[in-house]
């Protein structure tokens, strides 16, 4: 491809980070300034400018730049999207406040739903119906549809939803009320259920739908600041965005389905540990980004992160399930566990020691940041067993109390539990641990795998703190703590391919499947990928097309995920595809229906680009000389022995092919790596930390 | 063993997890809405002695917390000696666990070093069971359909073929209990196999000693909740529409030192139609009230039902005797919430809920135009009552806990067509918290031949009452609106092809007198429908003005009776 130069821009709730990466010198530079949260766009040129100004480098250099956003996420949270209308079916606006009529916690009288994107007050109906098969049974009444375009119009939504019932099998009412919206509408935002989410069940359709319409005008408007921004300094490159699948499209794709974007940065996280997983060989890698309040875990499987439709957003309580929006998009499978270094130590009712969901945030922030805060969080836990320097957070910018962080675990931990400092400030780690240790394992086994068969890779600030012992406890033997750590999203945006899921729900038993319509489905969403992939740019012969098929037994109400061969389908393919089907019900459920018909649902098509050459080799280069990366020895804890003398090494200034044996503290400028006695650790061609027992 | 706190946290969160995946796979593995979608179940781990260790988070509490009391029979029956790996056992017995036989409870034994160490066990509501469907009709329990002993569904491993035989024999949809049975089935095996790799992983050789720590732990935290609650006693009685004629429910809370004493002495004698109920089903609702105002953060096991006692008098009707009919016993068995809480609002006024509506199930039974045979059970909720400080949650299902099944799914699954689903204005309790509103729904069935439309409806004489000085929620009501008939609430109607039946929930009560409700949040509620603008006058004392659609203060002053104006 000749030389390039891309950039990554990840947007995050506290920090923008930047990566560029130059193909002719295979040099990557970071840059790491604070989000500019009232119009993200500005922090995003500036750290541009920074760039360039540190490298002379000017703005027409630079081909493409991808970008990770959480401006969907927090424009849902925070509910600053635009007023948005929706227009559903006779005698079913209200599908969206009804939802699935159950509390997501059983015994909390005074739980709360989230509040509906539209209120009622903007939803309206007008006459048409739908079979099950998409035949007619009530034909769209268009005076009515006209009255209710006039009266959104004169509300003065910016953006319109559509969904109506069984639409996903026949969008031909949905089709006509855009032709009407667009001829008496034509400058409201428009977003159908068909084309965001054709799947079965109303109510999850047109919540994805409404919130898709809702972030609109906001994506376009934030889009079109960064275009002109970029291109104001010479930048006439093309801008791409990541989607919460992990895959890049252009700008213009995104601000059609920004809903699509949603989980864009962590999607990135873990694009970056596939492509490590490629990189090194490793067919199965366990992403765990540990930041300040969450952790995220993702399981990555022959290079690509697992995807999954079943995602939540907003949610009333953050780590309750069922308390958010659901969102039938395509999001990098993860869960997210309320743990980080700012989560709060505290006592239940049980007499129990729990760590988080509570996070002390960045303010007060944890007690050993002197900034007001007096209740133990897991960072002051990992001060007082010495895993951290008080003398060298965030790379020596701020200067950590260690008096007050044994304090705040002897008063509110220690002394309440009889036990001595030590052990309470370790057992803050180790519920932290196991709390890591058994989301993951839970989302291993949910999706049929062992955990122990995976290599764990470390990033984040706190991860690397607690790596070691997670993997202890998962039984995995093969630690990575990667070489960009500190800007794993905005690197990974890098490493994207172009990819684009389409979804068709056509439901017939097996037996009964229609090829021919099947074959054509197919060959009309691959039309439509391959599309949408060459209008960025990737030829078309580079452009790969693999099919699956949520399949279930008939009666069933959830699907499994079969892959479905390519080409043109025919009859013969009937019990292959129910071999493949029988294969992946048994690995899950232990035993198979016999006698019981199969169904397909939904066909999917992922079209893919190729992944992008990133050559890491030269990515980065270390300081000084080989064995010069000892920077002293402090005591620190470690369950084994108690508190040990251990060395402690500056993280850059190792270079490939060294070795050490823990006890070590391996630290860099926002992360510190803890290795117990007995491990040892690699530093690889990348720069990478290789860990193992 | 010696169980510190952290190890014990640690422990505790891994059998969550465990049972968790357990309900997971009975979810995902199921066959019919009313699992699946629905998710009217509920999965446990119990210990050797049959005590309830933990539950999953998902499920209701009539599952969850009778299954916690009803294990203990299996083990009566089958003890440790009779039990081999592979097998599990069955009973839709309504006495010794959920109530109706409706429900199945599938219990299996999980085996470790060659002992007992744990039993899997995991309730759910059937598709059928026979007799005469899902009403309330039945005048002895015998015509409630097949009764399931407690048996061997599984012998080391082996499907007992005669008992499937005997089930696929009395059900009309033989395929989807089937399917059902062998997705409990496979959840406790799910569980089983992950309890031995726990086990393994930790180097314990039984749950012996982790149990003792829960539930002793778990009986502690009740018993310091209860202890922070004055002692005292408090009575409610309320009626309930019954079958022919209302029915009363009495009860009597007393709460002394840590425990807690429940009488339903008082109460109606059982009656002719099923809709009595076990004391097992009682127990259960009783609990949950209860844990939801004292504790509801103390995990839901065995010991944490201790310092809770409840007796109601043999033979009345929350405590029916054998052979009552019982197919309907949610219909009155759920008002153990409201009593309960009514009784609590003098003692504890700030941690409790007005009345709720009730859970309204429609089954439909018949046969589409091709011939074939179709049952489906379609759960609705009305509204939640207000809460002290918050208003009450519109159709949503308290105090049982179920999801409704998607239309785009029920349609897809049967014949029934669905012609609306919506809220009903002015259905919540006025109160400066409203009650939760109730819906609207109308089935019709897409076939030429009629079917039967079985209602279980409560609610439709005795509204939800609103709490200190809040008003009623609106009464439920089923009608055919093309013939002007109005079907008993509780019994089987034929409805006939082209006519639509419609069936309104009820709604949830208020909390404190409406006039104290901030006139500002009448006319949100006023401009998104949910109250009329006639309603926002009478019961709120808030005038808006139709036209401009804003308040009129003057007018507000002067029917709130404030001076000033």
């Amino acid at each position: 491809m000749g030389d390039m130069i891309n950039v990554g821009i990840d947007i995050g709730g506290t920090f923008t980070d930047l990566v560029l990466w130059d193909s002719e010198s295979g040099k990557v530079h970071r840059g790491k300034l604070l989000t500019t949260p009232a119009d993200p766009s500005l922090g995003a040129i500036a750290g541009m400018d920074e760039l360039a100004a540190v490298l002379s480098l000017p703005l027409q250099g630079v081909q493409n730049v991808m970008h990770g956003t959480t401006l969907i996420t927090n424009t849902l949270i925070e509910r600053t999207g635009a007023k948005t209308g929706l227009i559903t079916t006779q005698g079913f606006r209200d599908v969206l406040e009804i939802g699935r009529e159950k509390r997501y916690d059983i015994y909390d009288i005074f739980l709360e739903m989230p509040r509906p994107l539209v209120p009622r007050r903007l939803r309206f109906e007008v006459s048409e119906r739908l079979l099950p098969d998409g035949t007619v049974e009530t034909p769209l009444d268009e005076d009515e549809a006209r009255r209710v375009i006039a009266r959104l119009r004169a509300q003065g939504v910016a953006a319109v939803a559509v969904c109506f019932l069984h639409a996903f099998r026949n969008p031909a009412h949905e089709q006509r009320m855009r032709a009407l919206l667009q001829e008496q509408f034509p400058e409201a935002f428009l977003s159908l259920s068909t084309e965001v989410v054709p799947e079965i069940r109303e109510y999850e359709r047109t919540s994805t739908t409404v919130a898709n319409a809702y972030v609109q005008p906001v994506m376009r408007q934030y889009l079109s600041r960064l275009r002109s921004g970029l291109g104001e300094r010479g930048f006439g490159g093309s801008l791409f965005v990541m989607l919460s699948s992990g895959g890049i499209i252009t700008g213009e794709t995104a601000e059609r389905y920004p809903v699509r974007i949603v989980e864009s940065g962590p999607a990135a996280g873990a694009i970056l540990a596939s492509t490590y997983g490629h990189l090194l060989g490793h067919k199965r890698l366990l992403s765990f980004d540990m930041g300040g309040t969450t952790a995220k875990i993702c399981l990555i499987e022959d290079g690509r992160p697992m995807v999954t439709t079943n995602f939540e957003v907003a949610r009333v309580y953050r780590f309750k399930r069922g308390s958010g929006f659901p969102l039938k998009v395509p999001v990098t499978e993860m869960i997210e566990i309320g743990a980080g270094g700012g989560s709060i130590a505290h006592i239940d009712a049980m007499g129990l020691l729990q760590v988080g969901p509570q996070s002390a945030g960045a303010s007060p922030g944890p007690a050993c940041y002197s900034l007001g805060g007096d209740e133990p969080t897991v960072t002051d836990a990992d001060l007082v067993l010495g895993y951290l320097d008080p003398g060298h957070f965030l790379g020596g910018k701020m200067a950590l109390s260690l008096d007050r962080a044994r304090q705040a675990v002897e008063h509110r931990i220690a002394a309440p539990l009889g036990m001595d400092l030590t052990r309470a400030a370790w057992g803050i780690h180790q519920v932290v641990d196991e709390n890591m240790a058994n989301a993951a394992r839970i989302h291993a086994v949910e999706r049929g795998q062992d955990p122990k068969a995976y290599v764990l890779m470390a990033f984040g600030g706190a991860g690397p703190v607690h790596a070691w012992w997670v993997a202890e406890k998962l039984g995995i033997c093969k630690i990575l703590i990667p070489a960009a750590s500190g800007v794993a999203s905005a690197l990974g945006l890098l490493a994207a391919p172009f990819s684009f899921d389409l979804v068709r729900t056509y439901m017939a038993r097996l037996p009964a499947l229609d090829f021919g319509h099947l074959s054509r489905i197919f060959a009309e969403m691959g039309e439509e990928g391959a599309a949408l992939l060459r209008g960025a740019g990737v030829p078309r012969d580079a452009i790969t097309i693999s099919r699956s098929c949520d399949m279930r037994y008939v009666d069933q109400g959830y699907e499994i995920s079969v892959p479905i061969p390519d080409g043109r389908l025919t009859s013969d393919d009937r019990e292959g595809i129910r071999a493949a089907f029988e294969r992946e019900y048994e690995r899950l459920f232990c035993r198979l229906n016999p006698g019981v018909e199969v169904e397909g649902l939904n066909w999917r098509v992922l079209a893919s680009g190729p992944r992008p050459e990133l050559d890491l080799t030269r990515a980065f280069v270390p300081i000084g000389r080989p064995g010069g990366a000892l920077k002293g020895e402090r005591p620190v804890y470690f369950p084994e022995g108690g508190y040990l003398a251990t060395r402690v090494y500056d993280r850059y200034a190792l270079h490939p092919g060294e070795h050490l044996r823990g006890p070590a503290i391996i630290e860099e400028d926002e992360s510190t790596t803890v290795v117990a006695p007995g491990g040892s650790v690699a530093v690889d061609e990348y720069l990478n930390l290789v860990i193992t027992p | 063993m010696q169980i510190d706190a952290i190890t014990l946290e640690v422990f505790w969160n891994r059998l969550v997890s465990i049972v968790n995946e357990q309900a997971a796979a009975l979810v995902r593995a199921s066959f019919t809405t009313i699992v699946r979608e629905t998710e009217d179940l509920s999965s446990g781990i119990f210990d050797p002695a049959g005590n309830m260790l933990v539950q999953a988070t998902t499920g209701t509490p009539g599952h969850i917390n009778s299954m916690a009391t009803g294990v203990k029979y299996f083990l009566k029956k089958y003890p440790p000696s009779a039990l081999n790996p592979g097998d599990a056992l069955v009973t839709n017995d309504p006495w010794l666990v959920s109530g109706h036989k409706r429900d199945l409870t599938v219990v299996s034994p999980i085996f470790f070093g060659g002992r007992l160490v744990a039993l899997a066990a995991n309730t759910c509501h059937v598709a059928d069971i026979g007799g005469r469907g899902f009403c309330a009709d039945a005048t002895t329990v015998f015509e409630e359909g097949l009764h399931i002993p407690i048996v061997k569904l599984f012998d080391r491993g082996e499907p007992v073929r005669p008992v499937f035989e005997f089930i696929e024999s009395n059900v009309r949809v033989p395929h989807l209990v089937v399917g059902d049975t062998m997705a409990q089935i496979s959840a406790n095996e799910v569980s089983g196999r992950k309890l031995i790799e726990f086990l393994k992983e930790v180097g314990l050789p039984d749950l012996e000693a982790l149990a003792r720590e829960i539930l002793t732990r778990s009986e502690q935290a009740t018993r310091r909740a209860i202890e922070a609650v004055p002692d005292g006693s408090a009575s409610r009685e309320l009626f309930v529409d019954g079958f022919e004629a209302p029915l009363k429910i009495q009860v009597t809370v007393t709460i002394k030192g840590s425990d807690i004493y429940v009488d339903y002495a008082g109460t109606s004698p059982q009656c002719s139609r099923g809709i009595n109920v076990v004391f097992n089903y009682t127990h259960a609702y009783t609990t949950y009230a209860l844990k939801c105002a004292i504790c509801p953060d103390v995990p839901n096991n065995d010991g944490s039902f201790r310092p809770i006692h409840v007796v109601a008098p043999a033979g009345c009707l929350l405590n029916a005797t054998y052979p009552a009919p019982v197919a309907g016993r949610h219909l009155i068995g759920h008002f153990a919430g409201p009593a309960i809480f009514g009784a609590l609002a003098e003692i504890l006024p700030d941690r409790v809920v007005a009345d709720s509506s009730s859970l309204c199930i429609s089954q439909f039974d018949g046969e589409t135009d091709a011939g074939e045979r179709f049952v489906n059970n379609y759960f609705c909720t009305g509204g939640m009552g207000a809460r002290p400080t918050k208003d009450g949650l519109s159709t949503t299902g308290f105090p049982t806990n179920i999801s409704n099944s998607p239309v785009e799914v029920t349609e897809n699954v049967s014949p029934i067509f669905f012609v609306r689903k919506e809220l009903i204005c002015d259905s919540g309790g006025p109160g400066r918290f409203r009650g939760g509103l109730a819906q609207r729904v109308g089935f019709r069935i897409r076939s030429a031949r009629p079917a039967a439309f079985n209602a279980m409806f409560e609610r439709t004489k005795f509204p939800a009452l609103g709490f200190r000085g809040g008003g009623n929620g609106r009464l439920a009501e089923v009608t055919v609106p093309t013939t002007g008939e109005r079907p008993h609430p509780k019994s089987q109607y034929t409805l006939q092809p082209g006519h639509e039946v419609q069936v309104d929930t009820s709604g949830g009560g208020g909390f404190f007198p409406p006039f104290e409700r901030d006139p500002l949040r009448v006319l949100e509620d006023v401009l998104d429908g949910l109250v009329s603008v006639e309603r926002a006058a009478a019961d709120y004392g808030v005038a808006i003005d139709r036209e401009r659609l804003e308040i009129d203060w003057p007018r507000t002053r002067a029917l709130r009776g404030q001076s000033g104006s």
